[in-house]
């Protein structure tokens, strides 16, 4: 056991923290503290404190892991779209609506602003452990250089020979380590996702030209149920072995069909403006030639989205298309 | 230096980093190709310790440890003066404890390094001095528990990174100030009959 502990002494004297920069969540927050021979991972609720330590001479590596920074974009385009409502809000005299508005542009921004687009793990011979206040990639920058500098103190820098050595081992351990599987989908939700799409065309070009209640509903249940789909597919497909243009093709619908939703909001506020005190309700609106083009391109786009989708999961299924494993016959 | 090193993998998809990557400052996993940044030391090449399991008693006058009684005493307990082998002496604090003390103490709350949680006593406070002022006569109640609270907790350990105790200072003036208001509430009351 005191072979095991040997660096305990270490931690004993009483240190002074010194902040590294970074840090993440907003009722828990996590930080990263330095003091004499150890780092100490910090998770603050509102009344309470944990405390993790890693110790400078058992940091084995830092691998810090730029990420593709997906939400942050739609959280800006939703901050800048409740920002445009909450405007449109005050000036048409809804000045409680309008502020709530403005709270929530406020709130997706920070979240956009503050979502993650780096992960850095700290490997000891024990455990792998995410730092969960190195979530930015600026943060992160100025964090590791301080905490690199802190551990060489302790450990001194790796030898070139070493390196090279765990170079050739490494090499050896990637040829035996076979590569991660990806996961089999088969893609059932894609082809019901875009074959409503095509539905919903069809039932919103009938509504179009007859204006009648049923395939109203009937056309916003599967539109509904085409969102819950792409999004369920999104999630299906990830890490899995489903072509990258299906893949691709799931981003576009689900992107379109909040650009669509957002085009539409924008294009019914500039035509009640435009008609000023002549609004007589949504059908107003809806009756409105520059309404009815756009409605002409959503439903042209998003058909198109719905074949390439089908096409390309045709595709996908008649490349991947294997005989059926032979049946083992008793009679032989 | 034994060399035994271990997988290093991506964050992001777990597949192997090519040791020519690590210790760079720009590279690409080479799998899911999202830029990396390796930094491996020299730790990561040794092998871990192994820990000393204590000789057994030899001769009859050895003193033995008081958990292991097959195995010979080699220093006591600067604690509770208990002989321990080489397995169960623990040198912390530059002296020898055994393990039963190390977890006497840190139960206590003695060894504040081993600590691995702490209460925020100070913040407790200062929501239960803020909070109910929202529904205004709970602070009946509140506010005598908040003063309470600081006075108990003055002195408890409170977060082991730098932090100052403003907010128990707060926390008492917001107390006092709600205890004076109702005191002030219940004489206006009596002395205007």
């Amino acid at each position: 056991m005191a072979g095991l502990i040997h660096n305990l002494p270490a931690m004993t004297s009483e240190s002074q923290y010194r902040r590294v920069p970074g840090r993440s969540g907003l009722f828990v927050r996590d930080s990263l503290w330095i003091s004499a021979g150890h780092l100490l991972s910090v998770r603050r609720n509102p009344f309470s404190e944990s405390y993790r330590r890693f110790y400078f001479s058992d940091i084995q590596t830092i691998v810090i892991t730029e990420l593709p920074d997906l939400l942050s974009p739609y959280g800006y385009a939703a901050a800048g779209f409740l920002i445009v409502t909450a405007v449109a809000l005050i000036y048409t005299r809804y000045p409680a609506w309008g502020s709530l508005c403005t709270i929530a542009a406020l709130a997706a921004f920070i979240v956009s602003r503050r979502s993650a687009d780096c992960a850095c793990y700290l490997q000891t011979s024990v455990s792998t452990e995410l730092l969960p206040s190195l979530r930015k990639r600026v943060d992160a920058g100025k964090a590791v250089p301080l905490l690199k500098a802190e551990i060489e103190k302790v450990q001194g820098s790796v030898s070139a020979e070493v390196l090279e050595a765990g170079s050739v081992d490494s090499r050896a351990r990637r040829l035996a380590k076979p590569k991660p599987e990806l996961r089999h989908c088969g893609g059932q939700v894609h082809w019901i996702a875009f074959a409503l799409i095509l539905v919903w065309g069809t039932l919103t070009s009938m509504s179009m030209k007859v204006v009648s209640f049923p395939f109203g509903i009937a056309a916003g249940v599967v539109s509904t149920a085409v969102l819950l789909l792409l999004i369920l597919a999104a999630i299906q497909q990830r890490n899995s072995d489903l072509a990258l243009s299906v893949r691709r093709a799931v981003y576009v619908g689900l992107a379109f069909y909040l650009a669509s939703g957002l085009v539409s909001f924008v294009v019914s506020i500039n035509i009640a403006w435009r008609l000023g005190t002549g609004v007589k309700g949504s059908v107003t609106i809806m009756d409105n030639p520059a309404f009815k083009a756009f409605q002409l391109v959503d439903l042209i786009a998003f058909c198109l989205v719905g074949c390439v989708g089908l096409i390309l999961m045709w595709r996908h299924t008649r490349t991947l298309r294997t005989p059926p494993p032979l049946a083992v016959g008793n009679g032989g | 230096m034994p060399f035994a090193p271990e997988y290093l993998g991506c964050s992001s998809c777990n597949a192997p980093i090519p040791a020519g990557d690590w210790n760079r400052e720009h590279a690409f996993c080479a799998a899911c190709r999202a830029p990396i940044q390796a930094l491996v030391f020299p730790a990561f090449f040794l092998k871990p310790g192994t820990a000393t399991s204590g000789t057994p008693v030899l001769e009859a006058g050895d003193a033995s440890c008081f958990y292991h009684p097959l195995k010979r005493a080699i220093v006591p307990c600067d604690h509770c003066g208990r002989f321990l082998c080489g397995l169960c002496q623990v040198e912390f604090l530059g002296q020898n404890w055994c393990p039963r003390c190390i977890q006497a103490s840190s139960e206590k709350g003695q060894l504040t390094h081993l600590g691995r949680s702490r209460t925020l006593y100070d913040n407790l406070a200062l929501m239960l001095a803020i909070v109910p002022v929202v529904l205004v006569f709970t602070t009946v109640i509140t506010a005598p528990i908040t003063l309470y609270m600081v006075a108990r907790y003055w002195r408890a350990p409170s977060s082991i990174l730098p932090r100052t105790k403003i907010r128990f200072y707060i926390a008492a003036l917001l107390a006092t100030i709600q205890i004076g208001a109702w005191i002030w509430l219940v004489l206006f009351i009596i002395y205007r009959r």
